[in-house]
This record gives C-alpha cells, structure tokens and sequence, in this order.
C-alpha cells in the first residue's frame, strides 16, 4: 500500500513537471486519471450528469490554463478536488451559461431557501427497487445544505479524511466535523420515515 | 431489552466512530455499546446503506459517460484555445475579427436605435398562466427585447430511461 | 350628392372599423400549431440548413455551437381538441387550444416521459408567436421545442 501511494506521489510530481513544461502528453495522462473522480465528485454536488460533464471539462481547461498558478503547496489531487468542488458548487449559475440573458428566473432548485417537504419523498406503493433508491439519494441530497452535502460527498464517495476535506474546501478542522455531522443528523431524520416503513 | 444504554447514545461519537475517527479505545467502546444498542446500529446501518446507494447511483452516472469523448473534447479545446501562447500572433488574430465586429456592431446599434425610436415595445411571445409539474429545477425566461419567453427544465435525472442522456 | 356621399362614408367606417375589431370580438374557432424539435449542441458547429431561418434568432437566444433540426409537426386543432407530438427520447407533448380571442390563444400543454407526465402549463401564445421549451438532455445536447401558433 505504501509503495503504490509512494510510487503514485512520484509520478505526480513527474506529471506536474511535464505539464509546467507544457507537455501535451503530460496533460492527456492527467485528464485520464482524474476524469472519474472529478466527474464523481461534481455528480456527488450537482446530481446532475450534463452539469458535471462540463463540470469536468471546465475543470480540465482551467488546470491547463492556470498550471503555471500551482504552487505544489498541496498535493495535485488536493489541488483538482479543490478546482471541482468550487465549480461544482457555482453549477446554479451556470444556467445563465445557457443563454444570452437572464431576465425573470424561477429557480426551484436552491435548497437552502426553499427546501424540499418531506411529502416529496416516493410512496411506498411507487417505490420500485432502482428508481426508489435513486430518488430517495436524490431527494435527500437535495435537502442537505450545499456546503454539507460537499463535506458528505467528499468523505463518502471520495472517502477522503477529516484533514484533507479541510485542506479541499478550505475550512477548519472542527467545520468538517461540524458540518459532517449536521449532514448525517439531517440524513437520518430524511430517513427516518423510510426506515419505519420498511420495518412495518 | 432493545436499549439498554440510552445515556451512551452519543450521535456525535456515533458518526466519528464511522468514521474511524476516535482513538483505540474510544473505539472499542462505542463497538461494545452499538452491539448492545439496536437504536444506534439501525442509525448506522441506515447511513451505511445510504452511502452504499449513493456510490452505486455515481457509478452508474459515472459509466453512462463517454469518457473517450470527453477526454477528446478537452484535449481539442485546451490546445485550441491556450496552445499558442504567442502574444503578437494572437493580438493580431484578434483584431482580425475585433475590427469587423466593432463596424458591424456600430452599425446594428445605429440601425436598431433609429428604427426602435418608432417603434412600440413588443407583446412577450407567450404569457406562462401555470406550471406544474416534477422536474430537477424550471426557469422561465424572457428576452429583454424580443420578448420571446423560453421555458427551460432539467428532467429527474433517470439514466435507464434516458439511454442518450449523459 | 352629399347625403349619399355621407352615408358611403358611415358604411367605409362601419366596414372598416368592424374589420378592425372582428378578431376581438369573434373567438375563433380553430388554429395551427407546429412544433419544433431542434438538437442544440456544443460539441460541433453544424446548424442545419432547414434551420438556416431561424438561426439567428436561435442564436441570440442560447449558447449552443449546432442546432440540428430533428423534426417539424403541425397540426390543426379545434378549441377543446387535443393533439399529440412525438419528440425524441419517447417523450410525447399534448397541446389542447382551450381558447382563441384576440391576439392570443390559451393553451395547454402536458410533456409525457413514458408514461409519466413531466409538467402541464397553460399558457397564453401570441397569435404567430412561439414558445421555447428547453431542457432534456438527448445525444450528448439538450432538446428545445418550438412550439408555434397561427390562426
């Protein structure tokens, strides 16, 4: 384990002297290992597949714009996670990315000011295996904070530690833990319900 | 008895214990209290199975992308846009098409201008009375001039019904 | 002389101003909608040249690259009859005209996913204006509907 984390910190450091030499090969190597991860970490935040391709993409142009910013005081994942969860976190103004104005806008996604009710969540009697569990991850990412839902994804899916969550979103270490648990405590009242039912 | 210690049910230590994130021996005894308390151990396996779902639902989303395609895309984009780093080259490309844009610009301000005098405002193209319906998010627009009104919605994301959709 | 050139006066003004006023106080009966199907894109820069119409107006509307033309429908539709139009993605669009006076006519519009419905709307279309409706993701785009009335 250690070796292949040793190796891996290796050829980060190779990669990263390519890519501020302007190597294109360099370049194309990075989009290949972090493509998943950006993509994951992005659909974690905006839950939308569309959004967090460009997401990705977006990502990638700015890494290879601004390569010659990264001043190697984090590590180049620290660095990538970072670059995405700032995008990820902005994909509700990129609807005006869309078009040539924005004139009247009725904007039902912001969950923090207008959160989901409860009573969204599937009925028992429509609740089918794949799509039930698909909206219930939905519809109870929805309902967490934006911030909260950023620390919940980056530990879950990307399995990072307290430390590195700090060091990605720029927070405290006591924020992290904060808002970790303030997402599983909003988590487990969401499904709450859903629970009992199951049991009945 | 299903809880015989509710004064040790600490939600904080709960998640850190989740996590790993308490010391050994805090560990193992937050493993003893979760096997003997089923509130805790229904909380935990709630959150463990959510997550679960959570990475099944992103590899899911995740498989539907043609990475090869995207990767492709970026590659063209980067080198198409940042490649030439040459300063001069790139001023005077851009004034190739800066010049021309800036006549033509005139020129429609000062048609648009000397014909808008006269005119009325237009009526918005369509009046939305109501929506209902259940989608991601909806937004209702209307161009500031035309007044043409555009009604824009994400779908739930449903990716075995929307095989095209990435 | 002048009663009869008074009363052809009356008679151009009575023609004329029922003319001018038929439209609001008749309601009529039938209209044409069309629909649209357009694939905006950003990952080319074709536009279709059965597009080459309405390009500029597509374009200084949204931020695609390509705009491919995928299908055009029209249908007659009586007030209180409702029409359905295929759209990519098996989705299928009623339209019902419940109304027509004036310069506009009220519409209802139900989008059909499978067999679930994505939203109904009423809306109320100028007379030879068009509604845009945005947003399904389809073949690495998003699909905008033109949705168009003329009576």
């Amino acid at each position: 384990m250690s070796k292949t984390i040793h190796n891996r910190i290796v050829h980060d450091e190779e990669l990263i002297l390519r890519l501020q030499r302007g190597d294109a090969w360099a370049f194309q190597l990075l989009v290949r290992r972090f493509r998943k991860k950006i993509f994951s970490i992005a659909f974690g935040i905006t839950l939308d597949a569309e959004e967090s391709r460009d997401i990705m993409q977006e990502v990638f142009l700015q890494v290879y714009r601004t390569f010659g910013d990264f001043r190697g005081d984090a590590s180049l994942a620290t660095w990538l996670h970072r670059i995405t969860v700032n995008r990820s976190l902005n994909w509700k103004r990129r609807w005006a990315r869309r078009f040539k104005w924005l004139h009247v806008s009725t904007d039902s996604t912001d969950s923090r000011s207008a959160p989901e009710p409860e009573s969204d969540l599937p009925s028992p009697e429509t609740r089918m295996a794949n799509v039930q569990t698909r909206q219930r991850i939905g519809n109870a990412l929805k309902m967490l904070p934006d911030q909260a839902r950023t620390v919940f994804v980056l530990r879950e899916l990307e399995g990072l530690t307290y430390e590195e969550i700090a060091d990605v979103v720029g927070i405290k270490l006591g924020t992290v833990r904060s808002r970790l648990f303030h997402a599983r405590k909003r988590l487990r009242e969401i499904l709450q319900p859903l629970m009992e039912e199951e049991e009945q | 008895m299903i809880h015989p210690d509710a004064d040790a049910c600490d939600e904080i230590r709960l998640y850190r214990y989740l996590d790993k994130d308490l010391d050994a021996g805090e560990m193992a005894q937050m493993a003893a209290h979760v096997a003997g308390c089923r509130q805790c151990r229904r909380q935990l396996a709630a959150l463990t199975t959510f997550s679960q779902d959570l990475r099944d639902r992103v590899k899911e989303a995740t498989n539907s992308v043609d990475f090869v395609a995207v990767e492709k895309q970026v590659l063209n984009k980067a080198l198409r846009q940042y490649g030439s780093r040459g300063g001069l080259s790139r001023f005077i490309a851009a004034l190739k098409y800066t010049i021309p844009a800036t006549i033509t610009a005139g020129l429609l301000l000062f048609f648009a201008y000397s014909s808008d005098v006269y005119k009325p405002p237009p009526l918005p193209s369509a009046i939305i009375n109501s929506f209902t319906g259940s989608m991601s998010s909806v937004m209702i627009f209307e161009t500031p001039e035309t007044r043409q009104t555009i009604l824009w919605y994400i779908e739930e994301t449903d990716v075995e019904s929307e095989p095209n959709a990435v | 002389m002048r009663y009869r050139f008074r009363c052809l006066l009356v008679a151009a003004v009575l023609t004329l101003s029922w003319f001018g006023t038929a439209d609001l106080l008749l309601a009529k009966e039938s209209c044409r909608i069309s629909v649209d199907t357009i694939l905006a894109a950003r990952n080319d820069t074709v536009v279709d040249p059965q597009l080459k119409r309405h390009i500029g107006e597509l374009q200084a509307m949204f931020n695609y690259t390509s705009y491919r033309l995928l299908s055009s429908e029209s249908l007659n539709l009586s007030v209180g009859q409702s029409g359905l139009v295929s759209l990519p993605g098996d989705r299928r669009l009623k339209i019902t005209p419940q109304k027509i006076r004036g310069s506009r006519a009220d519409i209802a519009l139900q989008m059909m996913k499978q067999t679930r419905t994505v939203f109904e709307t009423q809306v109320q279309l100028l007379n030879r204006g068009s509604l845009f409706v945005g947003g399904p993701t389809y073949q690495n785009g998003n699909l905008i509907f033109k949705i168009s009335s003329a009576y």
